[in-house]
């Protein structure tokens, strides 16, 4: 299943969901972009297996943009993504989330670059990539780096990879969910967190059912 | 209020000085041998001959070489194009010998270590010290409690003729030649460095230390250190380095290969404060095996570009990395450092924090690799990385990258840049401090959770540099 | 007052041994407990109260080296921690883990619908609209914000809310058994008596027999235990009746260290 919008929405924001982003959004003086990448199989126009690149520019002041990644590899396929933000206007912002769960022999190598250029002060900008290697053979790899060269700004990332926490499951069997479902309702967590990042609701639901299908449980 | 008074203590002392590098004084002495500037097969020989080696030594010297020739520059990390390797001297041999007594060491080169305070601080609280100028070891002396224990703290040229199956059984296993164009470059003119054993059980607990002074133009320093930590071993080996001042370029090509075998643990602490004209291309490496554990504790202030990677080797289970750096790249530095982790056994943990001070146009960058290798559980990682920006005309960048080929680990990764906040600045300066002193107060608060972990004496000292670093900066 | 509900439900824990990474924690804990009792264990920190609780329900890192524990006639030391669930049992956590993504509203309803399904073949789930009302309702007799129904599990929680709403999960889930570890902790005067309140009503209306894990005595002032045990170094030292709980207040735990 996968989703294709691209949609202005009442505030003026510019709303992409797309599994095949192109290689350039440029985001001018006081835009908004929010592109969604929804990466699932192969078999429906997917991502899986070619490396997909998308460079956002932040080309006026108080140009925003966010994106997010959302990715489920099965079987063997492999997810390659670059993503990147070039900051080149100032008081502009730009978040860089991806969130993956792979089952299976899947992998995801995902590289992200937030620059900031030398004019773009009081940008602000974040990077984020969260795996959940849901089986032994799965495999993530990240590089998010950052290139800071003006002062006055404020710019991080975060990663994380690993299992479905154990401690959580616990909690959750202990409230008579099966090992499974807690899993399972866990991985939907994982990625209801960002789905709330999503700004219209209509297609915020689309993209949750997306989701709900494309998990192999 | 401790704190302010030092401060206020070493920016008046600064201020006497009129060289902003501390240690940019230069030394006149006459070496006892200098060979020519360049590299070739000849150099090799004649470096291999001076030193009396082994015929496999020389060999291996010649088989770097060609490695060295044939791979290209790093094609990340820091502009290198301004390196001249012909007009490196390779090497100067300043005495003799390395003496164990201070009193053997040739008044000029003494003088100098005693302006760098070496010999008090062998007194004071070190185990045993060693001292290189130029090429080779002045210097080097164990406590003699230690060396009964069967420790071994040795010139590592001396050593390769004193203990040779233990020399060919460790040299070269942790560090390949082939490993990177530096190391390789390394392996063919190494000179100078320390040895360390440590055997089953024994504990050293103070502190060891060797001391890395360049100090003629052009000059090449390549030391190579090899420490292995037997069963259950403990050792702390810290080293700090500096050079004068020149317009030309100096390099310093070092290679450290660490063995932290069963239950073991070694830190290795460097307070690295070249002068500004030196390129700092350092490979630095351990394997920690069952139980193990390796911490490198790394500060870079000096130097001109400094591309270091301190890494460690999970081999087997339960073993632990720790890394922490602070970099400071202040005007036309820059600063390629971080760490790397390489999971290989299952049970096994690392944590990596850096620190990074950008100022004056100064670049610093956070490069890192954290790798899982598949079919391992219970791996555990966490990585965090801060860097603070002084002014708009700097620079900073992460570069981690993690490759996690394993569900069974567990891995997080943080990074901020940030800048020096101005609600700051004005509280301290509201307080009676100056702009400079206010930064100065900031910075070494940054890096203070990384400087806690230095020896009491070393952590002082490190403050003061940066109170130095930060002299006349804002504005 | 209504009268108690009184079941033939029993735990039993018989010679129970346990282990963490090798070091043995519990050195044979007996106890037993029957429907409608309250059981209080109090014990100095490290005598291995809180590896007794997640032992009980089946945590994965506490390892069974001997003993039983016994549901009802049935081991179920073996059994995973939804089966215990299913079984009867409920452990309010120390330390309520923040879930992120789940509501807790939508949590509680697969968790009850889960679990009522599993007691009984003939249970029809239940829906939101009819559900949701339930859980507020508990929600405001333990004096939370009702609007917490749609925030994520425990995310953003206090301390004491955490610890509240672990009772409205108890109240709802209405368990034979509950082993509540230090639920006490965190809370302030008004949430420790809506707490106890809680404990008091779920053990009076829907007759769950109640294990509280603490350390303090100050909850027993608004919550009489039928039976006081002490526990050090791994087992059960003494046991008594409520005056013992009065005694450690006054006298502390040294004498059975």
């Amino acid at each position: 299943m996968i989703i294709e919008t691209d949609k202005i929405g009442e505030d003026g924001a510019r709303t992409i969901i797309t599994g095949k982003p192109q290689a350039e959004y440029t985001v001018g003086r006081g835009e908004t972009l929010n592109l969604v990448y929804f990466g699932t199989d192969l078999t429906n126009g997917g991502a899986a297996g070619k490396k997909r690149a998308c460079r956002i520019v932040l080309n006026g002041k108080g140009a925003r943009a966010l994106f997010l990644g959302f990715v489920i590899g099965k079987e063997d396929q492999n997810f390659v993504f670059d993503a990147s933000a070039v900051h080149v206007k100032g008081e502009t912002n730009s978040e860089i989330r991806i969130k993956s769960a792979l089952f299976g022999k899947s992998r995801l190598d995902f590289k992200g670059d937030l620059i900031i250029e030398k004019d773009a002060q009081q940008s602000d900008t974040f990077l984020a990539s969260h795996s959940l290697l849901m089986d032994e053979g799965t495999s993530a790899r990240a590089v998010p780096s950052l290139e800071i060269l003006a002062d006055d700004v404020k710019a991080g990332h975060a990663a994380t990879a690993g299992k479905v926490n154990e401690e959580d499951l616990f909690y959750l069997e202990s409230r008579g969910i099966s090992r499974r479902e807690a899993e399972h309702l866990l991985v939907l967590g994982f990625f209801e967190e960002q789905l709330q990042r999503v700004p219209d609701i209509d297609l915020r639901d689309s993209l949750r059912q997306a989701i709900i299908k494309s998990l192999p449980f | 209020m401790k704190v302010i008074k030092n401060m206020n203590k070493s920016i008046t002392q600064n201020k006497a000085l009129p060289d902003e590098y501390r240690y940019g004084f230069k030394t006149k002495t006459r070496s006892v041998r200098k060979l020519d500037k360049g590299l070739n097969k000849d150099i090799i020989k004649e470096i291999s001959s001076i030193k009396k080696e082994p015929k496999w030594m020389l060999d291996f010297r010649l088989k770097a070489l060609e490695l060295f020739m044939a791979r290209p520059l790093p094609d990340f990390g820091a502009d290198l194009s301004n390196l001249d390797f012909d007009n490196i001297r390779y090497y100067v041999r300043p005495s003799d010998r390395a003496t164990r007594s201070w009193d053997d060491v040739p008044e000029e080169i003494k003088d100098t270590f005693e302006r760098l305070g070496v010999p008090q601080a062998e007194r004071k609280f070190l185990a045993g010290a060693g001292a290189q100028f130029e090429s080779e070891m002045v210097y080097h002396h164990l406590k003699e409690s230690l060396a009964k224990l069967g420790v071994i703290f040795e010139d590592i040229g001396e050593a390769l003729i004193k203990y040779p199956e233990l020399f060919e059984k460790y040299f070269a296993s942790v560090v390949p030649p082939n490993d990177n164009k530096f190391a390789a470059l390394n392996s063919a003119v190494w000179s100078g460095g320390s040895f360390i054993y440590v055997p089953k059980g024994v504990s050293v607990d103070l502190p060891l230390q060797a001391y890395f002074r360049i100090n003629g133009p052009l000059m090449g320093q390549f030391e190579r250190t090899l420490i292995i930590a037997d069963e259950g071993a403990k050792v702390h080996y810290i080293e700090g380095c500096t050079a004068p001042t020149y317009s030309s370029q100096a390099l310093h090509a070092a290679v450290v290969e660490i063995v932290v075998n069963k239950g073991a643990r070694v830190q290795y602490t460097t307070v690295q404060n070249w002068s500004h004209n030196v390129y700092n291309l350092v490979t630095k490496r351990a394997k920690a095996f069952a139980d193990a554990e390796m911490f490198w504790l790394d500060c870079n202030i000096g130097s001109r570009v400094t591309m270091k990677y301190p890494a460690v080797f999970l081999m087997e289970k339960g073993a632990k990395a720790e890394i922490q750096s602070i970099a400071f790249a202040g005007k036309g530095q820059h600063q390629d450092t971080g760490g790397k982790v390489i999971h290989l056994a299952s049970d096994t943990s690392s944590t990596v924090s850096s620190r990074s001070i950008s100022k004056g146009g100064g670049r610093a960058s956070y490069r890192g690799l954290l790798r899982v290798a598949p079919g391992l559980k219970n791996v555990k990682s966490k990585v965090k990385c801060d860097a603070l920006l002084l002014d708009s005309d700097s620079r900073s960048d992460t570069y981690p990258e993690m490759k996690i080929d394993s569900d069974g680990a567990n891995i997080e990764h943080e990074a901020t840049v940030s800048k020096v906040g101005e609600e700051q600045m004005f509280y301290l300066m509201s307080r009676g401090l100056s702009e400079d002193e206010a930064a100065a107060m900031i910075v070494n608060g940054f890096i203070d959770p990384i400087v806690k972990k230095f020896p009491l004496e070393y952590a002082v000292e490190m403050n003061r540099l940066v109170e130095m670093e930060m002299e006349g900066s804002v504005g | 007052m209504a009268s108690k509900k009184i079941t033939e439900d029993k735990l039993e824990i018989a010679g129970l041994r346990v282990t963490a990474e090798g070091e043995e924690i519990l050195k044979g804990v007996d106890l037993a407990i029957k429907a409608g009792e309250v059981h209080v264990v109090m014990g100095p920190n490290g005598s291995g109260k809180s590896t007794l609780c997640n032992t009980v329900m089946g945590h994965p890192f506490y390892k069974v080296t001997g003993g039983k524990i016994v549901m009802n006639g049935k081991d179920i030391s073996k059994l995973s921690p939804d089966k215990r669930a299913h079984a009867g049992l409920f452990l309010g956590f120390q330390y309520p883990r923040e879930v992120a993504g789940i509501t807790f509203g939508n949590f509680m309803r697969i968790a009850v619908n889960t679990v009522n399904k599993a007691r009984s073949k003939s249970y029809k789930a239940i829906g939101p609209a009819q559900f949701y009302p339930q859980v507020q309702n508990e929600m405001q007799a333990l004096k939370m914000n009702k609007k917490f129904i749609g925030r994520c599990l425990n995310e953003g929680f206090s301390g004491g809310e955490k610890k509240r709403a672990e009772i409205v999960q108890m109240l709802l889930l209405k368990p034979k058994v509950a082993i509540l570890d230090e639920i006490d902790s965190g809370l302030d005067v008004d949430g420790l008596k809506a707490v106890a309140e809680g404990i008091s009503r779920a053990n009076r209306e829907n007759g769950t027999a109640i294990l509280l894990i603490t350390h303090y005595a100050r909850i027993l002032k608004h919550l009489k235990p039928d039976f006081v045990h002490i526990m050090s170094d791994g087992k059960i030292v003494k046991s008594g009746k409520a005056g013992l709980a009065t005694a450690i207040e006054n006298e502390g735990y040294q004498k059975y260290e």
